[in-house]
């Protein structure tokens, strides 16, 4: 008779415990997201898509982007140049790559990083700039 | 008996619920105040930059390419105007390192980088040719205007200029002014001016070669 008194209110400040404990805890982990490198990294690939978008190719009429989407061979010559112009547009702390119908420029994208991408339409396919903190 | 009992651990239960209150709503307390403040100084760094490299911003002239004169001439009542969202803390815009407006002066907080072009104009280059030896003018890629003064001589019309077969001036009455063309910055330009084969005259040419520097901008707000 009085064990079982004592163990109900036990239970029942038990469960008590555990409902305030696990709103609090809804709150702890609701609401705190770790500052994610992702909406960086986006405008970091939007930035260097931008820029490609915008300059005209050395000794070319056309945009980097439309130049590397262009041809096979328009892409081949491009490459060096590409890479080069890439790198000197970002921070010195973040790799890329480049994806274009004909092949790829820049660095073999590391398995699990945190990767910021973007895609851009140009008339001969589309171009994907991948960037990540290398 | 039983009332005592009842009352023991009524009181245990009591502590224990006010104890876990308590505590638990102190974590979560911690947990608000920390998340609250970062994400303000965060949308404040990202909206400012979006702001100061957006296409219709001031200070481009394109998306992501900045105008060296423009970005010097900011200052931070500027700065406060084009980018409300950041009148809240501390601010710095930098371009490479080097700072190029400060409100406050931002010790933590946090940093966005974003990568542009800075373009600034070279000294004016003027180049002169005269219509009786020859009628047309390279301008390098990259330039995106161009001034012309035109001169004819006795006994001649000039009636149009073409830029790379675009006709870009053209009167009929005959050409003698001075106007700014604009050109395709994507590639090298001919100017030429169309004049018969005895015609004699001045054309001068005037540009400004452009340079275009990789920089990053860092815009770093602390709240």
């Amino acid at each position: 008779m009085r064990r079982g008194q004592l163990s109900l209110s036990v239970i029942e400040a038990a469960i008590g415990v555990l409902l305030v404990v696990g709103v609090a805890a809804g709150f702890t982990v609701g609401v705190a997201p770790a500052p994610s490198a992702e909406p960086q990294l986006d405008s970091l690939a939007r930035d260097t898509a931008t820029l490609l978008d915008s300059e005209p190719v050395p000794g070319g009429s056309d945009a980097w982007l439309v130049a590397l989407a262009r041809s096979s061979e328009s892409f081949d010559r491009l490459r060096p140049d590409t890479r080069e112009r890439v790198a000197r547009a970002l921070p010195a702390d973040v790799a890329f790559r480049i994806t274009t119908p004909h092949g790829t420029v820049g660095y073999p994208r590391p398995p699990r990083t945190t990767v910021g991408s973007t895609t851009v339409p140009t008339r001969h396919g589309p171009i994907t700039v991948r960037v990540w903190y290398g | 008996m039983r009332g005592q009992t009842n009352l023991f651990a009524l009181v245990v239960a009591l502590v224990l619920l006010t104890g876990a209150t308590v505590v638990g709503v102190s974590l979560a307390d911690g947990a608000l105040a920390g998340a609250d403040r970062e994400p303000v100084e965060r949308h404040a760094a990202a909206a400012t930059a979006d702001r100061l490299i957006a296409a219709d911003s001031p200070l481009t002239v394109r998306a992501n390419t900045l105008n060296a004169s423009r970005v010097a001439a900011l200052n931070a009542s500027r700065l406060h105007e084009l980018a409300p969202v950041a009148r809240t803390g501390d601010v710095r815009v930098a371009l490479d390192g080097r700072p190029v407006v400060e409100r406050g002066a931002p010790g933590g907080g946090w940093t966005v980088r974003r990568s542009v072009v800075v373009r600034s104009r070279a000294e004016p280059r003027s180049i002169r040719v005269n219509l009786s030896t020859q009628s047309t003018v390279s301008v390098p890629q990259g330039v995106d205007r161009a001034t012309l003064t035109l001169a004819s001589g006795p006994n001649t019309t000039l009636r149009s200029v073409r830029a790379n077969d675009r006709v870009v001036l053209h009167d009929d009455g005959g050409l003698d002014t001075t106007a700014t063309v604009h050109l395709d910055r994507y590639e090298p330009t001919t100017l030429r001016v169309d004049a018969g084969a005895n015609a004699t005259g001045r054309l001068v040419v005037t540009y400004r070669p452009q340079r275009v520097d990789d920089r990053i901008l860092t815009v770093t707000v602390d709240a």
